[in-house]
């Protein structure tokens, strides 16, 4: 695990209130992976903090990719969804792991 | 030409692929709810391969809106019920010979012995509490369940099946809110900071008037709406609206193309047969059940969880979705229901105790799962269940899978 400063990922409001064990930031480098590029481009390494939650990894998969923010996205971890309102450290994520992209919110028919 | 030699000859070039069998496709039956973009699609996708059965469930009826994709009706169906304007075209210009149901009432209002009788469920809805809805049921009577949805260019195709992929509740958060009025009350109630809000607003407040949302083909239920509207937006200085830009705001219609649904409702009646092709595979004729085998050790035939196809840049992924074991619906913590078989245990036992209780019962030979786990028969009872767990069972020699709760005996708890 490496730690880092908070360089690409979202400021966490918690740090300002002094330290505990979940305002430290704890950076660890992952793959985003948006299966709609060529293959040859899909895959970016970026640096997401792990006492952060799965929305702001979200942020971080969207800058990464530019998405924009009227694309509604989801991340994949070894076969699961993961839920944007979860810790990240709740889904053991290690570094170098692969966090698919995919659209959320589908429901035409 | 004999009515023999017509069916033959239909059905002449399909019947020419490996492991097809048509008297095994018409021998089936599938629920399609939902009769819009994707759903149309599929009914005559599977009409034309010769399903023997289709139920068809939709409480809507034809609007203008829908003819730009629906290419099963006309501008002289408009009003009318999708369902049974569907079957009289399946019938007359696709397939004469299928068997077709139709239910022009709410999913909810279907009896389950309908879902029962199905062997594959496919769903092609637009919203959100009807896809949860039959999701539920799809888990309880452990049918295959095809979901499909479509967002202007993107679309998904998800297949869920107890044991093998995760369900629509797995590790989602509860479905988004399927109105706008109820999703921000401060809202509804405090002074509108942005023009949005006064459409809200008025919206609240024509269903608190008339106890019913507004009637898009209605012109007096937009003028009525739109005189709220615009004076909120008077009051509070914002530009005013017409009725098309309220129209598109408030009823929020998903953006559709027919591009992206012909798509996605191929890959999903595609599924749909593949689905047929397995669940039936004792079925087919020995040598094409030899060939299924290599093609699943090779992964040439496979059943994708989910199934993501883009329009704007031509790409297809697949994923394999793992159940959440904690799933409210088709995990630990899943449906409630009397109707579920109940085996009593002691927690200190090793599972096997339960296995063989099945195997005996049953007069089979099982598999267990909890979520997609398999459980271990020399694993204790309680290092890998907890008291009330649902679990899966599967027949090594059927096909049939059932699910039953486990209850620990008190005096060991």
């Amino acid at each position: 695990m490496i730690i880092l400063s908070k360089k690409d990922v979202i400021w966490d409001n918690s740090i300002k209130k002094g330290p505990s064990d979940s305002s430290i930031e704890k950076m660890v480098k992952v793959r985003f992976k948006d299966p709609q590029l060529p293959p040859d481009q899909n895959v970016r390494e970026k640096y997401i903090n792990m006492n952060g939650s799965v929305f702001q990894a979200i942020g971080a998969a969207r800058d990464a990719f530019n998405i924009p923010e009227v694309v509604p996205i989801a991340l994949l971890y070894k076969g699961r969804r993961m839920n944007p309102s979860n810790s990240l450290s709740s889904y053991n994520i290690e570094e170098n792991a692969m966090l698919m992209i995919v659209p959320d919110q589908i429901k035409g028919g | 030409m004999s009515q023999e030699d017509q069916y033959n000859s239909r059905y002449d070039r399909q019947e020419r692929l490996v492991l097809w069998d048509q008297k095994l496709i018409q021998n089936s039956s599938v629920l399609v709810v939902g009769i819009g973009g994707t759903g149309s699609e599929v009914i005559k996708n599977l009409s034309l391969l010769g399903i023997g059965k289709l139920i068809l469930v939709d409480v809507d009826t034809i609007e203008y809106s829908n003819l730009n994709r629906q290419m099963l009706f006309r501008e002289t169906d408009i009003g009318k019920n999708k369902a049974e304007v569907a079957k009289d075209r399946i019938n007359t210009m696709f397939n004469p010979q299928v068997n077709v149901e139709t239910f022009s009432i709410k999913i909810q209002d279907i009896p389950t012995e309908i879902f029962e009788k199905v062997d594959v469920i496919a769903g092609c809805v637009d919203n959100f509490l009807a896809r949860q809805y039959i999701n539920s049921l799809a888990i309880e009577l452990l049918k295959p369940y095809i979901d499909s949805a479509t967002d202007g260019y993107l679309g998904q195709v998800q297949y869920i099946q107890k044991n093998f992929s995760s369900c629509l509740a797995c590790d989602n958060p509860p479905p988004p809110d399927e109105t706008n009025i109820w999703t921000a009350p401060c809202t509804l109630i405090g002074t509108p900071r942005i023009r949005e809000h006064c459409a809200w607003k008025a919206l609240y407040s024509f269903y608190t008037k008339y106890n019913r949302e507004p009637r898009e083909n209605s012109n007096k239920d937009m003028k009525s709406l739109l005189k709220i509207v615009n004076n909120c937006t008077k009051n509070y200085r914002f530009p005013s609206y017409d009725i098309k830009e309220l129209r598109q705001l408030i009823l929020a219609h998903i953006p559709s193309i027919v591009t992206v649904n012909s798509v996605i409702s191929g890959i999903q009646s595609q599924l749909i047969i593949n689905t047929l092709l397995f669940k039936k595979r004792s079925s087919l004729k020995r040598k094409d059940q030899q060939i299924l085998k290599k093609l699943r050790e090779s992964e040439r035939f496979q059943i994708p969880s989910l199934t993501i196809y883009s329009g704007l840049t031509s790409t297809f992924s697949t994923f394999k979705l793992l159940a959440d074991p904690d799933c409210i619906v088709c995990g630990n913590k899943g449906i409630d229901s009397n109707q579920i078989p109940i085996i009593q245990v002691y927690p200190d036992n090793k599972f096997k105790e339960i296995i063989q209780e099945v195997n005996n019962k049953y007069k089979d030979e099982f598999l267990a799962f909890r979520g997609n786990k398999y459980l271990d028969e020399g694993d204790l009872i309680k290092d890998i269940l907890s008291n009330g767990d649902r679990i899966t069972f599967s027949p090594l020699s059927g096909e049939n899978d059932m699910r039953v709760k486990i209850i620990f005996k008190k005096k060991n708890i």
